[in-house]
């Protein structure tokens, strides 16, 4: 089974592919105390690693640490939550340890982050220009980008066809898909190399899903992105992904190619998850449910492969 | 925006209309109940000229402790209300707001009160307005009378106003979603609240400068009495204890249109200010 | 290494049988201590209203032909003109300036929600929220003492007439606040789901919507008791409130004879001080533990 399994490529060298290691993540373990006062501990002890121009999906139920692992990434956990473990590293430099100021330059130049309902991440008392201006000059790409004529290519690139209407909006008008094309026009404002999209997609309708999704390979091919993208939805890992992580109660379930894990699942919890998914063509009058001989399995493989090293 | 600045003056003179009436019907009544055969329209009769100019003297009076105390609530308020939301993490900020929270359910009057007594015993001088005072108002005019209530007034009033700034600040700035990714995109902590939460919730605050004003008015007019101060205040409360309606009357129509001006200056600002109502609306963008 | 889990063997706790009455027991107590400072200011005022009950229904008899003294060990608090304990005279007074304030605090908030309710039943045809909010907007602009000296000047309130004028200026100043309660209470889900199973919109409010806003209301006016407290000691002090014995009555009487004998003027004050900020303290507390738990602190 172990050569079977991907293996991370290493830093220095390039794989065959061509693709370098960029972000690395060993045994991330983070506690979250609920309103109740219980503690559950997701993501535990998980290692993934994202190479550049490749696109990672975390697919997983609500609760199963998902946004948690996205949000660490960034470096800032959710409110009662609290890192008890682990490291991760951006090219062998641990984000984790490394102070505030050096944080922030990654978070400027390196890093950008898509959360959910792109219309509130906006500062609602400034214009989408202002707003590009700030990021350009948190970048310090002033040197590239301090001509407005030289903004068109990278909103055509991601879907904005007259930004001149677009750039003296407050972003109570802008629409959500907009706001989302917008988020995604920032991060290539600010050229960043890792593209975490934490449920960006999850409240976009699915005309505009699909664009967004083709947008993200693009961007992956042209400008050799490394995108880790966070769904509960498995629609998304086969239409996007390169790889992908199946995360339950915290832990890594099943790792692979998304053919590979939509097809041929090895563990039963896939199994019961993709049989939830409604088909086209399906003469099955209800959909699968997890039952408990699924969340047994789960359990099993999660604990496989949390004793396993890569 | 030049409509919003007519529109809300034209409804602030529409308010002060309506509170003259109402004053003026609550003050009818009183004189009813009193069995008094004066009407609340014939109130030049009820004054003759020297108490009318005795009145404005007063206005004066009052109006200067008015300035002190609110100038210092204003600045103090806002000061301590902006600098609790921004360590509102570090427990020794409590420090700063506990004193003026603790003044703030204390009586005013009571504290005047014992301010004339430490008068007395620091300084040897009368701590207390001399019981003449309204017959020699230019000697005892002085600024430093209207300082000792004034700053009295403040420290209780600075106690609501900075937990309003601070709510306010909190409620539109701190707890929404933008602040996350601020950080995200790499701000500094101060940056975000000094450039982006302030700069948003301004307008919000410059609303509610007017807040607190007519509860301090209401501890002024009791205060002035208690410390025998030539203002306003006393008049009113005089009058009350004479079983002089119209002489409340008059006062409540200075204050309220003092409150209702303080409100218009604040809708103002806050028009200026709010960049969704300076602008005015856009269609959607799709 | 962790270990493999396994299929449990015996029944979990939580399937596990309790005794009704432990049951039962447990979740009351849990309502409570989650609501604790809403119960603990309700346990403060009866606590008051136990301890002072005799001074409450008689102030303190002096004797007769004697002169006031200072502070000593039987009258802590020093004695008045009239030979009466200012301690006593104090708490008295207390008494009477809370109770007053207690009664137009729960008057006026129940009207308040009387109103809305009002408002709610009938559909908002005959008149809508709006108008509710528009006398809360006219309240914030009113210097609301000078009003209520003006309507005292003529009427000389007693306690119940006192208690229905504070009354009138909370209902004024919140109504507006409690109307918007109902107003989100109809955007919730159980509002849509009492609708599809049948019941009517009256029967809806009446179940789901007027407990919560009743429960809310006791918090609001457990915090605004201590503002009226204040605004009647105020009016007393001038004169024109409860003038036999409050706090208000106290202080001015000590007022006049500030310099020949402060403890007249200095120990009502600081009982009405004292007693005020943990009323306060108290009425915050409440409606915090009221209003459920803010959101997480990003600051």
């Amino acid at each position: 089974m172990a050569e079977t399994e991907p293996q991370p490529p290493s830093t220095e060298a390039s794989s065959p592919e061509g693709k370098k290691l960029l972000l690395e993540v060993e045994g991330l373990t983070i506690e979250r105390r609920l309103p109740d006062g219980e503690i559950i501990r997701a993501p535990d002890a998980v290692s993934l690693w994202v190479n550049r121009g490749e696109i990672l999906a975390i697919a997983g139920e609500r609760g199963s640490g998902k946004s948690a692992i996205a949000q660490a990434l960034a470096g800032l956990p959710a409110p009662r939550s609290r890192i008890i473990h682990g490291e991760v590293l951006l090219e062998g430099e641990s984000l984790l340890k490394t102070g505030r100021s050096r944080l922030r330059q990654i978070r400027r130049k390196r890093i950008a982050f898509l959360e959910p309902d792109p219309k509130a991440q906006f500062n609602p008392f400034i214009t989408v220009r202002q707003h590009l201006r700030e990021t350009i000059r948190l970048a310090e790409r002033q040197s590239e980008l301090a001509d407005e004529s030289e903004w068109s290519p990278i909103f055509y690139e991601v879907g904005i066809v007259e930004p001149e209407k677009v750039l003296d909006h407050l972003p109570d008008t802008l629409s959500p898909d907009l706001a989302l094309r917008i988020m995604l026009a920032t991060a290539l404002f600010a050229g960043v190399e890792l593209l975490i999209c934490n449920q960006a997609l999850t409240g976009v309708e699915p005309y505009t899903r699909t664009q967004v999704m083709n947008l993200l390979k693009q961007m992956r091919d042209e400008r050799n992105l490394a995108i880790l993208l966070t769904t509960d939805n498995l629609r998304e890992i086969e239409t996007v992904a390169d790889r992908a992580i199946v995360l339950f109660e915290g832990g890594i379930a099943e790792i692979g190619t998304p053919e590979r894990i939509l097809k041929s699942p090895k563990c039963g919890y896939t199994r019961a998850l993709i049989e939830c998914i409604p088909r086209a063509g399906s003469d099955r009058a209800r959909l699968g449910e997890i039952d408990t001989d699924a969340l047994h399995e789960g359990r099993i493989a999660v604990h496989r492969n949390s004793s396993q090293t890569y | 925006m030049i409509r919003f600045l007519v529109r809300r003056t034209g409804i602030a003179i529409v308010r002060l209309i309506a509170m003259v009436l109402v004053l003026g019907t609550l003050t009818q009544f009183s004189l009813w109940l009193l069995d008094e055969p004066r009407q609340v329209w014939q109130l030049a009769g009820s004054f003759d000229s020297a108490e009318l100019a005795d009145f404005s003297k007063r206005s004066i009076a009052s109006f200067r402790v008015l300035a002190i105390c609110w100038t210092t609530v204003v600045i103090f308020g806002l000061m301590i209300g902006i600098l609790s939301a921004r360590f509102r993490q570090s427990r020794g900020m409590k420090l700063f707001w506990m004193p003026f929270m603790v003044a703030s359910w204390v009586p005013a009057f009571w504290l005047v009160c014992l301010a004339a007594l430490w008068l007395l015993e620091g300084w040897g001088h009368p701590g207390f307005a001399d019981g003449e005072a309204p017959v020699r108002v230019e000697g005892l005019n002085q600024w430093w009378h209207a300082s000792l209530l004034g700053v009295i007034l403040a420290a209780g009033a600075i106690g609501f106003q900075y937990r309003i700034c601070r709510e306010g600040i909190i409620r539109r700035g701190t707890q929404q979603e933008f602040i996350r990714s601020s950080f995200m995109r790499g701000h500094r902590r101060s940056t975000i609240f000094y450039d982006h939460i302030l700069k948003n919730s301004m307008p919000a605050l410059t609303g509610v400068i007017d807040r607190g004003l007519p509860a301090t008015l209401g501890m002024l007019a009791v205060s002035e009495w208690a410390f025998r101060y030539p203002g306003l205040g006393q008049f009113l409360v005089e009058g009350a204890r004479l079983g002089m309606p119209e002489a409340v009357f008059l006062t409540a129509v200075v204050f309220s249109g003092v409150v209702i001006l303080v409100t218009l200056l604040a809708e103002w600002i806050h028009g200026i200010l709010d960049r969704r109502i300076r602008t005015g609306p856009y269609p959607i963008h799709y | 290494m962790t270990e493999i889990p396994t299929a449990p063997s015996e029944t979990p706790a939580i399937n596990r049988r309790r005794s009704p009455f432990g049951d039962a027991a447990i979740r009351v107590f849990g309502r409570l201590w989650r609501r604790r400072y809403v119960h603990l200011t309700a346990l403060g005022y009866i606590v008051l209203l136990v301890l002072f009950w005799r001074e409450f229904l008689s102030i303190p008899s002096g004797q007769a032909l004697s002169n006031w003294s200072p502070p000593n060990e039987t009258h802590p608090f020093g004695v008045n003109a009239l030979g009466q304990d200012m301690l006593k005279l104090s708490l008295a007074g207390g008494a009477k300036s809370m109770t007053v304030a207690l009664v137009g605090a729960a008057l006026g908030v129940g009207a308040g929600i009387l109103a809305s309710w009002l408002v709610v039943i009938s559909g908002r045809r005959i008149i809508g929220f709006w108008s509710l909010t528009r006398i809360s907007h006219w309240g914030t602009f009113t210097p609301a003492f000078s009003v209520l000296v003006l309507i005292a000047v003529g009427l000389r309130p007693g306690f119940w007439l006192l208690a229905v004028l504070l009354a009138g200026v909370i209902f004024i100043a919140t109504v507006a606040r409690i109307a918007r309660w109902f107003e989100d209470l109809e955007l919730r889900g159980d509002t849509i789901a009492g609708t599809v199973l049948g019941f009517t919109s009256i029967q809806v409010v009446n179940r789901n919507h007027l407990p919560v806003v009743i429960r809310r209301g006791i918090a609001l006016s457990c915090s605004l008791v201590p503002g009226l407290v204040l605004g009647e000691t105020a009016l007393s002090f001038i004169g024109l409130g409860l003038v036999d014995g409050s706090w208000g009555k106290l202080i001015a009487d000590g007022r006049e004879v500030v310099f020949e004998a402060p403890w007249l003027l200095i120990y009502p004050g600081l009982v009405a001080s004292l007693s005020l900020f943990a009323l306060a303290s108290l009425g915050w507390m409440a409606r915090r533990s009221m209003n459920g738990e803010l959101p997480p602190r990003v600051f």
